[in-house]
């Protein structure tokens, strides 16, 4: 048996099970020299202290090395693929059903003859930021990449509402005063509406999975995603077998319900999302 | 030097039309938002929170009225002006606070439920104002008797 680990078992012992038992031994000792020792309270005294120790050591190392509830996940992801720490984390696959979703031409924006994974990233995160989407992260697909936007909250229409509102879950529902608007808020319901926009790019075909997704899960996405594209996938040459397609995840939120729930099929199309959110126009 | 009072009357049927009148419209804010679904499923909460905020002071209202108007007249009695006011002020303040709950929910970040049962922190205290300030005028007293001889 390996001495390290003849060691490491002796210490436990000597941490986990000797206080106690010295803590009763002290305390007999003492109640002897002050008093009479009575046969039972020993056992009790045994039976007692070892399990409050242990209690106490649990709690030390509870408060000394607190885990945070969202990391869990993220503990979860590095104890699974230990082996690729460097590489960005992977988008659920195949994806979650959206709301409605389109294939992009990217190839029909690019400019030069033979792009680059890392060109088609370019043109797709200056769309995002020029439409207003600068909080992006990155998720490995099968041979490409994805491309995570920020839940925002939308009017009806599609169009981003204003700032502050847009980046708001659950804001005022009067982002700008009108009396229409306002007659319609103080007697209707209308729902909050908010929208995701995930860009996959891959060669390979796939079918969105039966599994839904949550707002909060959604929202998790941005947070978990790498904030960069690692080289290695950004130099991999984009070519016309790549697909690049538009996901929208569209959520209804009533503020009688505590939670947003995801529309299937969206109330518009991802056209419309894409065109609303002036993603299309920046991209030509 | 001649002190100006206002008949009890005159006081009681005053305060009656404010409260008829803003528990009224206050009622069918209600009622339109109840049939247009504003609340969903949760209607009944919202009823739940609304009527004890009204009723309790319109039945003192409406019973003490009622009776009166079908017992014996008594003699008129004379009411403090400043008294009168100071309970109409109040009365008037309270429907306004209910209202403007309702009102100004659509500017409010706060979801219409949540704002109702924060509403509760300072209404019930301004309900007992109203309801011991109402009392002075809807409080049937007991009438002085006269001995003989």
């Amino acid at each position: 048996m390996d001495v390290t680990i003849l060691l490491l078992v002796g210490l436990i012992v000597l941490v986990v099970i000797l206080p106690p038992i010295l803590f009763v031994h002290i305390f007999l000792y003492v109640q002897k020299k002050l008093g009479k020792r009575s046969a039972p309270r020993r056992a009790i005294l045994y039976l007692g202290s070892i399990p409050v120790w242990l209690a106490s050591l649990v709690m030390i190392v509870i408060l000394r090395f607190p885990v945070k509830m969202d990391m869990i996940p993220l503990m979860k992801r590095e104890m699974a693929a230990p082996a690729q720490r460097e590489a960005i984390p992977r988008f659920p696959w195949p994806p979650p059903a959206a709301s409605s979703f389109m294939t992009i031409p990217l190839m029909d924006f690019l400019d030069r003859d033979q792009p680059s994974l890392d060109e088609a990233n370019r043109l797709l995160r200056s769309a995002f930021e020029s439409a207003g989407y600068f909080e992006l992260s990155y998720y490995a697909v099968p041979d490409g990449f994805a491309l995570v936007s920020r839940v925002e909250r939308i009017e009806p229409d599609g169009r981003p509402m204003a700032p502050p509102h847009r980046w708001e879950q659950g804001g005022a529902e009067l982002s700008s005063f009108s009396l229409v608007g306002y007659v319609r808020s103080l007697f209707l319901a209308p729902p909050g509406y908010y929208r995701l926009i995930v860009f996959l790019l891959t060669p390979h075909p796939f079918a969105q999975s039966t599994r839904t997704v949550s707002r909060e899960m959604a929202e998790s996405w941005l947070r978990y995603g790498a904030n960069a594209l690692p080289e290695e996938i950004s130099r991999e040459p984009y070519s016309e077998r790549f697909i690049c397609t538009a996901l929208i995840y569209e959520f209804e939120k009533y503020d009688t319900r505590r939670d947003a729930i995801l529309r299937q099929p969206g109330r518009l199309s991802a056209m419309a999302h894409i065109e609303k959110s002036e993603i299309w126009r920046n991209l030509q | 030097m001649t002190q100006l009072t206002l008949p009890m009357a005159t006081c009681k049927r005053r305060l009656a039309a404010l409260w008829f009148a803003g528990a009224g419209i206050l009622f069918f804010i209600l009622l339109i938002q109840t049939i247009f679904g504003r609340y969903g499923e949760r209607a009944s909460d919202a009823w739940s929170w609304f009527l004890p905020t009204i009723m309790p002071t319109l039945s003192l209202v409406i019973g003490v009225m009622v009776m009166e108007a079908i017992g014996r007249k008594g003699r008129s009695v004379a009411v403090d002006p400043f008294l009168f006011r100071l309970t109409f002020g109040i009365s008037a303040a309270y429907m306004l606070a209910v209202l403007s709950i309702f009102l100004l929910q659509p500017f409010s970040n706060v979801p219409p439920f949540e704002l109702m049962n924060q509403a509760n922190f300072w209404l019930g205290p301004f309900q007992g104002l109203v309801a011991a300030a109402m009392g002075a005028f809807f409080v049937k007293s007991p009438e002085k008797k006269t001995l003989p001889g």
